[in-house]
This record gives C-alpha cells, structure tokens and sequence, in this order.
C-alpha cells in the first residue's frame, strides 16, 4: 500500500538519472470500480507537465521514469488526487459533515496503479505531519495498536466528487458499518492484500459473512495466495459446503494437507461433504440442519435453536426423525411460533415429505422447489436418514445461468 | 406610496432575519479584555484614547464584511478554505495558536466575570462555577435560534455604559473634539500614546472575530440574497460596538481622567468610579462588565468550536444534539473548563497571560488577513463575487495598516518588558 502523503514531493528522476522535478499529484480515472491513476504530476520551478503511467518504471526513493517518455494532457473524468480529494469534506446523503480526507491511499498491481481508499483516521493526520510512527510506537507502550480506518472506494459517489463533493453513498458513517455483501462486492475488484487487511481488522462473525458472499473464483484465488494457518482461519469463518467447493479447486495433496490441519468437529463434517461431493446434490448440499424428535414440545425446540443453530447461515424448517433417524415429518419456523408454547411437535408437523436424493439433478431439484413452492429441501439416502439440505441460495447459480430477460 | 411601504416592510423583515452574526461578533470584541484596556487608556488619556475612532470603526467593519462575503458565498469556514487550500500541516499549526491565544481570551472573560462577583460581595468561586455550568448547559440544549435570542438579549448590558457614562455628567463638546477632531489635552507626540492608541485597535479587531463571523453565518445557513442585507448588518455591528466602547471611556474619562487618577486594573475599574459619578453609575458600569464577560465567554470557546469542526471535518453547529455534535461541543466544554479552573487559582498572573495573549493575538492577525486577501481574491472561490478594483485596494489597504499597527504594538510591548 502506498499513501499519497508519503509520495508527494518525490524526487522525479528519468532512469538515466535527469532530474525532472518532483512529483506533485496523481491524475486519475474516475470510475465506479477501482480508479486507475492514468498520470503523474511533475512540478519544476512552478511548470508542470503530466507524464502517463506507463512510463514509471518504478518508486522508490525517487520516482524512476523511462527516459522516452512523452507527455499528456488532462482529459474528460480525470481528476487529480491532491486537488480535487485530499483534505476535502465527507458528508453522507443528507449533508451531514462525517470527516475529512486525510490520507489516499493506493495500491500496486502488475503494473497499474490503483486508488483503493481513502484515510479518515487520525494516523492518517500524522502521516501528513511525519509524526504516524512515533505516535504508533508511543501507543503501543500503553498496549494500543492502532489501525488506520478506511473509506473504501465503492463507498464514494464518483460522480459527485467532478462536482467538488466526496460524498458516501447512504448514511452510514463507518467501514464496519457497511453491508458484508457491499464489502465483499467491492473487494473482489480491490488487490489481496487490501482484502487481508480489511479481513482483519472485521470481527470473526462479519468477516465470514464477507467471505461467504465472494464468489468461488474469488474465494480460491484468496485463498491460495495466504499461508496454511490462514487459510485454516478464514476456512473455519465459511460454510461447510462453501469450504468444500473451495478444497475441490486445490489439488489433492494440498486439499489433504488443509483438511489435515481443520479442527477435528469441522474435519469430520468436511469429510462427510467431500465424499458426497461428485453427485450432483452433494455438490451444493449443506449439512446446517436441526432436527427434533415428534414429542419434543415447541418450547424444547426454541431452546434446541438458540443453543444450536444460534449461528446457522440459513434456517426456515426444522426436520422431524423417529428413533431410526428417519425423516417423517417437517415445519416451518413459521409454524412453530403459531404453536402454543406445550404443543408437541407431532400435533402440528406436515407428514407428506418432498425430498431430493443425492443422485437427483439439480434441474429436478429446482422444479420442485418451484413447485411446491418450498426455499429448501431435505437430502435423503436410501434408509430415509436425512444427509444434509439443499436450500435455493445454493441454486442461485443455475437460475441465474438460465435467465432469459 | 403604499408600494414602497410594502418594499421597505418587507427589507425589514430580511434584515431582522439576517441580524446576528455581525452585531454579535463585533460587540463580543468588547468583551472582559476589551474593557479593562478601554478603560485603562481612557484613564490616561482621557476622550483622546478614542482619537481615530472613526477610521478604527471602518476597519473593524471592512475585515468582518469580508469575512461575511466570503462565508455566504462559499458556506464555507474559514477553517474548511485553509484546510482544503493549504493542507493539515499548516491547518494544524494554524488552530494550535488559534487554540492557545482564544484560551487566553476565555481567561480574561473568566476574570471579568470574577472581578462582576467581588464588586458586588458575592461569593465568586460558587457564582463562577454556577455560571459555566449554566451556560454549558444552554450551549449544548438550545439551538441557534434561540441562542442567538439569548445572545442579543445580554447586549442589553451594554446599555450600562450609556447609563453610566450619562450619570458621570460628561462635557460632550470637549468629548466630541477629542476623539473626532483633535486631541487637545495630551502630548501628541508622546509615543506611548500612540502604543496604547494601538493596544485599543488590537483588542478590537481579534483573531477569533475573523474566524467567528465566518463560522456563526455559515451555522445560520444564510443565502446569496441575504449577502446585501448581511454585509448592512456587519456595518451596524461596528457602528453599535464602537459606540459602546466611546460610552465606555465617556464614562472614566470624566470620573477618572478629570480627577487625574490612573487605574492599571480596568476590571475594578468601577470601584474607582463609584465617588464621583454615584452608586447607580458604579452598578450599571458593572452590569456592563458582566454582559461583555458572559458574552466572551460563551462566543470564543464556541468559536474554537466552529474552527475544529471546520478543520477535521466534523459537524459543527448550534443546532445539532450533543451526541450528534459531540468533537464541537467538546471544544467548546474544554475550553471552557480549562478558564474556570486557571481562574480558581488565585495565583495566576492575568496580566502577564493578557500581554502574552494579545502578542500571539497581533501574530495570528496578519496570517488572517493573508489567507482572508487570498480566498476572497480568488476566483475559483468567489466566482462572480470575487473582490477586485477599488475595493480590492481599500481591504488590502486595510489590513496592511493593521498589520503595520500590530507591528508596531509588537515592539513596543517588547520595549515595555525589556
């Protein structure tokens, strides 16, 4: 990650080592997704000229430049970063003042450079004042270790920013705040290293939902780039079916490996998934289910959710099994709230049963949910024990593929 | 006829819609600080310690319309411009001083607001203590519209002085010449006048005014049309604080002056009134003291309110909750506090803080002024209403003569404590 504050008034050198300047702003492209810079600012003796990206060749020191380079001129939706971001006003929907900017910062990849957010915290100010290190390691004498907060890019109306306004998108006011599914959206178009960061600093519970809500290509390209203790952290955030479909896009030494290193509850749930993973159910089939038994009253199966399915991703039904474990009856969590407190569950459950089978197609999956009208069916094996659900969620995939509009 | 009743009706009503923030800001320029100086020279130098106090009134009334024009042109602080302008660096360094020369200014008017107490034999530790928390409390549970009520009804105090500067029976013909025409009755060309001239300027015209007047339009949300009427209200504003500040030193000069007695603490400066002009003269003299005190006190820690907010981007205004407002309304608490406990302590040296104060008040001033020239200059800020041709020449004249002024007070109070 690189803060603006840091690379302002760089020395600009060519790669011959003619000193052009020193580096004044950074020009980017405004988009809805992560803004590219397109150019860089070099200020000599109050003249300024605009270099294009392509000719850095690297900052370290100084910004190194090809010595060919060729200059440019401003074009529609390009803004500079230090005139037209930073130190500039926040304010939400309604008006209301939130923060300054007080630090851009950016982030390398291959060889663009992209804006992925922008500092309001208060290190942010002392970066500016050169004063960010002392005061971290003052902090961390008194055991405090302080982050700097972030205003992601997708939270900022790009359109308002051409018009002098940073404003964010809604009323919220904090990163946290933000909806884990917004997140995730726009961290699939930011760098890794901006989602492990970001992973970190969200509490367990909102960073698994996070994961949860990247797509699978997403979640594996994630997932390869950390190290082993890592991987096994944010794997044990997921869905269990989740955490299978990600195993399957490893080869089978590395999946044996993560597998290996999983808590044992989780293991043995994973195992379980994985063997049922080449049919067609299997493949989407979750293993998040409560079932009860038909005496139960409905006050048991209050208690029986809040003390097991307190951290369900999904539940609407609960299954009902007789002493063999097989399934004979089923109820929405609607229903049971209708019930008086001392009912049994036999009194009120619904006898006739829609069930897939691990072999069944999706597509016949689908229909029957269709049909009947149902967000989530039971998997069920020859012996009528049940094996796991599958729920509409996880089919999301295949309406979306057949679609037409 | 009846067409332009109707117009001047309705000009009226924009104009008390607009009143506030210019009378406000430059009568809270006569605040604890201002007076006791006030008093002080007119001690010495009788009606002449209010020799030029024409052009003076015009300056005060061209800064703050300047800062007026800006605010309702751009909504946005004076604070905000330099943050966005010139970056945290300078913006910072810019509020500490701000910081520490309006915690003076807080503890002058604490001081004042003391000295109210003792001259009329009231415990003043209970009495200061009661009257923050007070205003603590008005500041953060009313809104602007009713603080601002509150803060036009305390300029009644004022009227104090008029009272009793009328009950110390003044020759107002010799009043009249010595401050308008010629000072007769002193040494022209005795320099310290001249410094104690300067002293006066430099109380009136104050850093926090520039940043204050700005800020407190902004929070009235005031808009382009109400620019005229605004710019109408500042003038008035310098008009009533300098006719005040004349009632002031009528009142000592023909008490004091005429019996040639020098009073160096200007707050008890009523006590010494008290045998020539009579009882009543001595209380409304004190009333007076006490307005300009609360006055100052809840203005210029609201005013180191405004700037923070500006600066760091949070929301500042009256009109906000106090959770909602919590960074503004902090400052202003702060600040507030840290006067109140400074003036429990007996042993703090006031006079030697106000010098010190006034020093960093005079350096702060001409920085002001330079970013006030800059932004209202500039026309990628101003758009239409930039300030150019004439006018541009008699601001610019303006504050390079009272940066001349402060200059010249810089070394003289050099001078005086060398």
């Amino acid at each position: 990650m690189l803060y603006f504050s840091q690379l302002l008034n760089k020395k600009v050198l060519t790669e011959d080592g003619v000193d052009l300047g020193f580096f004044d702003d950074f020009i980017i492209l405004i988009s809805d997704i992560q803004p590219k810079v397109t150019k860089l600012v070099i200020k000599k003796n109050k003249k300024t000229i605009f270099v294009p990206i392509n000719f850095l060749l690297k900052i370290n020191k100084n910004f190194v430049i090809k010595k060919n380079y060729d200059l440019a001129n401003l074009q529609a939706n390009e803004l500079f970063v230090l005139r037209n971001l930073l130190d500039k006003q926040i304010i939400d929907l309604t008006g209301n003042k939130i923060v300054r900017v007080n630090d851009v910062a950016f982030q390398k990849q291959n060889f663009d450079y992209f804006l992925v957010g922008v500092d309001i915290s208060l290190l942010g100010i002392l970066r500016r004042i050169n004063l960010e290190d002392i005061f971290i390691r003052i902090m961390r004498f008194f055991n405090l270790n302080l982050k700097s907060t972030f205003l992601s890019w997708g939270q900022i109306q790009p359109l308002e920013l051409t018009r002098g306004y940073v404003v964010v998108k809604g009323k919220e006011e904090k990163l946290a705040k933000m909806l884990p599914e917004d997140l995730a959206d726009y961290l699939e178009r930011t760098s890794i290293e901006n989602v492990r960061r970001i992973i970190k600093l969200l509490d367990k519970r909102k960073a698994r939902e996070v994961i949860n809500s990247l797509n699978l290509n997403y979640q594996s390209f994630l997932i390869r780039r950390l190290k082993i203790e890592e991987i096994i952290d944010i794997l044990s955030y997921l869905d269990s079916n989740e955490v299978v479909d990600i195993l399957l896009t490893f080869n089978s030494k590395k999946r044996e490996e993560i597998i290996k290193n999983l808590p044992q509850d989780f293991r043995k749930k994973i195992n379980y998934l994985l063997r049922y993973s080449s049919t067609p159910v299997g493949e989407i089939m979750i293993v998040e289910y409560l079932q009860v038994k038909p005496d139960n009253t409905v006050k048991e199966v209050i208690d029986k959710i809040k003390r097991e399915a307190a951290d369900f991703s999904f539940l609407t039904t609960i299954y009902v099994v007789n002493e063999q474990n097989q399934l004979i009856g089923v109820f929405s969590l609607h229903e049971l709230i209708c019930q008086n407190l001392d009912t049994f569950v036999y009194q009120f459950m619904h006898q006739n049963l829609i069930v897939v089978h691990l072999k069944t197609p999706k597509k016949v999956v689908l229909h029957k949910m269709f049909k009947y009208d149902l967000q989530v069916l039971p998997v069920i094996d020859n012996n009528k024990k049940i094996i796991g659900i599958v729920t509409i969620d996880d089919l999301k995939d295949i309406i979306l593929k057949n679609l037409k509009i | 006829m009846i067409n332009f009743f109707d117009r001047l009706k309705k000009r009226i009503i924009i104009f008390l819609l607009v009143l506030g923030p210019g009378i406000i800001t430059a009568v809270t320029d006569n605040d604890a600080g201002g007076i006791a100086t006030y008093t002080v020279t007119a001690s010495l130098y009788g009606m002449a310690s209010k020799f030029l106090i024409l052009p003076e009134m015009l300056l005060l009334a061209v800064t703050q319309e300047i800062g007026a024009r800006i605010a309702i042109v751009t909504k946005k602080g004076l604070g905000d411009l330099i943050r966005e302008r010139y970056g945290v660096k300078l913006s910072l360094l810019i509020f500490l001083l701000y910081f520490v020369v309006n915690q003076g200014v807080v503890l002058q008017n604490v001081s004042g607001l003391k000295a109210v107490f003792e001259l009329f034999n009231l415990n003043w530790r209970f009495f200061l203590i009661f009257t923050c928390v007070i205003l603590i409390f008005l500041v953060t549970l009313f809104d602007y519209k009713r603080l601002q009520r509150i803060f036009l009804f305390i300029i009644i105090f004022y009227l104090g002085y008029i009272f009793s500067a009328i009950l110390s029976k003044p020759n107002w013909r010799e009043a009249f010449i010595e401050s308008f025409i010629w000072p007769k009755k002193i040494n022209f060309f005795d320099i310290t006048f001249w410094f104690s001239r300067i002293a006066v300027l430099g109380t009136t015209i104050t850093a926090w005014g520039q940043f204050f007047v700005h800020s407190y339009i902004i929070d009235k949300k005031l808009d382009i049309q109400h620019l005229k009427y605004e710019r109408l209200e500042v003038f008035l504003g310098a008009f009533i604080t300098n006719f005040f500040s004349w009632m002031m030193a009528l009142a000592v000069t023909y008490t004091l002056f005429v019996h040639n007695i020098k009073v160096d603490d200007g707050l008890k400066a009523a006590l010494a009134i008290k045998p020539f002009a009579g009882d009543l003269a001595y209380i409304f003299f004190s009333l007076g003291l006490f307005g300009a005190s609360i006055l100052g006190l809840v203005i210029v820690p609201l005013a180191t309110a405004y700037v923070f907010a500006e600066i760091f981007g949070y929301q500042g205004s009256l009109d906000l909750s106090f959770t909602k407002g919590k960074y503004f309304y902090g400052f202003f608490i702060i600040q507030l506090l840290i006067g109140l406990i400074a003036a429990l302590f007996p042993q703090t040296s006031l006079f030697k803080l106000t010098l010190y104060v006034d020093f960093l008040n005079g350096a702060m001033l001409p920085i002001i002024f330079y970013f006030l020239l800059k932004f209202s200059e500039d026309k990628e800020i101003m758009g239409k209403y930039v300030v150019s041709g004439a006018s541009k020449i008699f601001v610019r004249g303006a504050a390079i003569l009272i940066t001349i002024a402060v200059v010249i007070s810089f070394i003289g109070k050099l001078v005086e404590i060398l």
